[in-house]
């Protein structure tokens, strides 16, 4: 019996995943025209750099497309395709951690220190922003972050990820994540209320 | 407030701690103004940046995007093909190469006979049949013809004297 004709504008994900895993690219063609923003979103998030959050994503959907056979659909699609670019860029900070001679990491975690004594944000600082502005701010504040920093902030809230898993991920231990944590909450706090001080 | 209590407050904001533990931070929120105002800022903080991900679009098109993954999937599916047929050669090389040796290391023992002699130079007696002397050098790569006769000599080279 012929195999069904798949509308691939319409069709689920799964339904695709499953054209894809036969082998068939224009499935796939379609999962990355679906979820190419996303998947390349998470990389720039992390390294911060177009030129190789694009290659990195590209990567990811190569890979992606290897391992196709090995996705089981426990997670969606694209949660899946999410942590194999999250390992990517892991992997791509780490080679540029090594390369880097001096750690302006080590720095920034003694700055934590002086961070933890800072006063305790009690206003809103993002009362009354429009959500754009707000994204914009955030998306700024993020930059101003070490790469460490960001990535356990992105790990954490935007993915979801627990102290456990992002501790493995990022090959460190609970302790360092929630430390890093902390710092990287006190820090964005404290850049989105000295902005608003700028404003008013 | 020490460092351990500020953790934990964080942790308690991010529902990490057992039930046992989170009873203790909700009373230390509770009693102290100090660690309520730390958790407020961190809830605040969580809640707002898991509400509003930054949007970030991808820089080029959804065509060139695919065109450069379909090309670099196509590239990796070649290799693969590629590294197999240089990697299991077909089975009459199996045999071929052994037999090649072998026939190579013979002609070498007919063709070079003095080949495993000490490395000194030497003189060849006259043949007969040709009424000649050879020197050859191993040193210096060099055989030396002298004809019996013939006031004359040549030199020749290794290769040409073979």
């Amino acid at each position: 019996m012929p195999a069904k004709k798949i509308d691939y504008e319409s069709a689920a994900d799964d339904l695709l995943v499953k054209g894809a895993q036969r082998g068939d690219t224009v499935a796939f063609e379609q999962l990355v025209g679906r979820h190419a923003d996303k998947i390349y979103a998470r990389a720039f998030s992390m390294v911060r750099n177009e030129e190789e959050a694009v290659d990195l994503s590209q990567e990811a959907w190569v890979k992606g497309w290897q391992r196709l056979k090995q996705f089981q659909g426990e997670a969606s699609f694209v949660t899946w395709m999410t942590r194999i670019v999250i390992n990517l860029c892991l992997d791509h900070l780490r080679k540029q951690k090594r390369q880097r001679a001096e750690s302006i990491e080590h720095l920034d975690e003694e700055l934590g220190g002086v961070e933890r004594q800072m006063p305790v944000v009690t206003v809103n600082p993002t009362e009354g922003l429009e959500r754009a502005e707000l994204r914009a701010r955030i998306d700024k504040a993020l930059g101003q972050l070490t790469e460490a920093h960001r990535t356990v902030l992105i790990l954490h809230e935007f993915e979801g990820l627990e102290y456990k898993e992002i501790a493995k991920r990022m090959k460190c231990s609970i302790g360092t994540v929630m430390s890093r944590l902390f710092y990287a909450r006190r820090r964005m706090a404290s850049l989105m209320l000295s902005w608003k001080k700028e404003q008013s | 407030m020490n460092t351990n209590e500020e953790l934990k407050l964080q942790a308690y904001a991010d529902g990490e701690l057992s039930p046992r533990e989170a009873a203790k931070v909700a009373a230390l929120i509770e009693r102290d103004g100090e660690a309520r105002a730390l958790f407020t800022e961190l809830k605040r903080t969580k809640d707002l940046l898991a509400a509003n991900e930054p949007e970030i679009l991808l820089p080029e098109s959804r065509e060139f995007h695919w065109s450069k993954i379909a090309r670099e999937i196509e590239r990796h599916e070649s290799r693969p093909a590629m590294v197999r047929r240089f990697a299991s050669p077909a089975w009459w090389l199996k045999y071929f190469s052994p037999v090649a040796a072998t026939a190579l290391i013979a002609a070498m023992v007919i063709i070079y006979p003095n080949i495993t002699d000490n490395e000194s130079d030497a003189q060849t007696a006259p043949a007969p049949e040709t009424s000649s002397v050879v020197f050859r050098s191993q040193s210096e790569g060099m055989t030396v013809v002298w004809l019996q006769g013939d006031e004359n000599y040549e030199f020749a080279n290794p290769e040409s004297d073979l």
